[in-house]
């Protein structure tokens, strides 16, 4: 009775394990990042720190493959399917190019963004373009380094909150002023 | 006197033009298949920088490793932190130069007429962390002042220090395909 007892809870635990193990290798990977970030930044602090100080940019690995959250200017629209949005922390042109990806599965969520807007989004990071002094002396690299120096990649986006351009609102409320009745 | 120095500064002109010609993307796509007789997976990527000169020939990728979407969360989560080392080594890149250009003339070869050349490439492949020199076969498709880069390569995870565990060799293979395509802009100069 005993002996039956112990083989029944082995048998369970097994099945357990087993059902646990196929979950996990039919989970499907995630296209965005979601609930809490873990990290909450300014992109204009982050950017110039990047930019500027050796200090940042050696410690920048601890950013990646983490969610991250912060506040932008759309710049650019790219893509068809998969979105890409030109991220700038200002109005002004940033010393670092950010690339934020969209899945081409939440193309809904960024419907309706358009450069000029104001968005907070939640991305995770994946890597940091910085030239060395080395990618210099080689053709292709520095080839690279000359046509968008520094660029912040992120992917697996969604938007926390979108605000269109105040420029635009006006233009679009002088437009239906304007539409006779 | 007047007229010299006004093709004088025509000159510069079109010859800061010509310096200018670099044609980029930092949204280009590559993706990769792993095919066993056991097992077949693929991920994709949408963030690869890549830049061409026309005038240099010279041509360049830089992948952000971790940006490799998969449709599994375990393999990707796997691809990351056991074969990939993403967080030591986020990018993997190629920096090459065109040394064949068939069914051309090198001398329309700064790709200025519409059409498909194919190419060949020979340049530094950089992935985790290893370097190696390789040839790639590729092709440049030019179509009214847009340029789109294509190339399929194969590459042995062996030849790169990534470890395939005993108990995955079965699953995932040591040849990966790979296949990049990336239409690309005309740069602003910096």
């Amino acid at each position: 009775m005993n002996k039956k007892r112990i083989i029944l809870i082995f048998s369970a635990i097994a099945c357990i394990g087993i059902l646990y193990g196929i979950y996990l290798y039919f989970k499907p990977a995630s296209v965005s990042s979601t609930g809490e970030p873990d990290y909450k930044i300014s992109l204009t602090t982050w950017l110039n720190d990047l930019d500027q100080d050796t200090a940042a940019q050696k410690t920048f690995s601890k950013y990646i493959n983490k969610s991250i959250q912060f506040e932008a200017y759309v710049a650019d629209v790219i893509g068809d399917t998969s979105i890409t949005l030109m991220l700038t922390p200002g109005k002004e042109n940033s010393p670092i190019e950010v690339y934020a990806n969209f899945d081409a599965s939440m193309q809904k969520e960024v419907e309706g963004i358009v450069a000029g807007d104001a968005v907070t989004i939640q991305c995770i990071c994946n890597g940091l373009e910085i030239p060395s002094s080395s990618d210099m002396e080689d053709p292709g690299m520095a080839l690279l380094n000359e046509v968008g120096a520094k660029q912040l990649k992120l992917s697996r986006c969604s938007v926390v909150k979108h605000s269109k351009n105040e420029a635009d609102l006006t233009v679009s409320r002088e437009q239906s002023d304007t539409i006779p009745n | 006197m007047k007229k010299s120095i006004v093709l004088g500064f025509a000159i510069m002109a079109s010859l800061s033009l010509v310096k200018a010609q670099v044609y980029k993307t930092a949204t280009g796509n590559i993706k990769f298949v792993s095919k066993t007789a056991i097992e077949e997976f693929s991920a994709n990527n949408d963030q690869v920088t890549a830049a061409f000169s026309p005038k240099s020939n010279a041509i360049a990728f830089r992948v952000p490793v971790n940006s490799f979407q998969f449709k599994s969360a375990l393999m990707q989560k796997h691809f990351q932190e056991n074969y990939m080392q993403t967080a030591d080594f986020p990018f993997s890149t190629y920096s090459g130069k065109i040394e064949e250009i068939a069914a051309i003339q090198s001398a329309s070869a700064n790709f200025t007429k519409n059409g498909s050349y194919d190419v060949v490439t020979k340049g530094t492949h950089e992935m985790h962390g290893v370097k190696k020199e390789i040839t790639v076969p590729g092709k440049i498709v030019i179509n009214d002042g847009s340029i789109t880069l294509s190339a399929s390569m194969s590459v042995l995870c062996s030849d790169y220090g990534i470890n395939i565990p005993a108990a995955s060799k079965k699953s995932v293979s040591d040849n990966i395909d790979i296949s990049i395509n990336c239409p690309l802009q005309l740069a602003k100069s910096k």
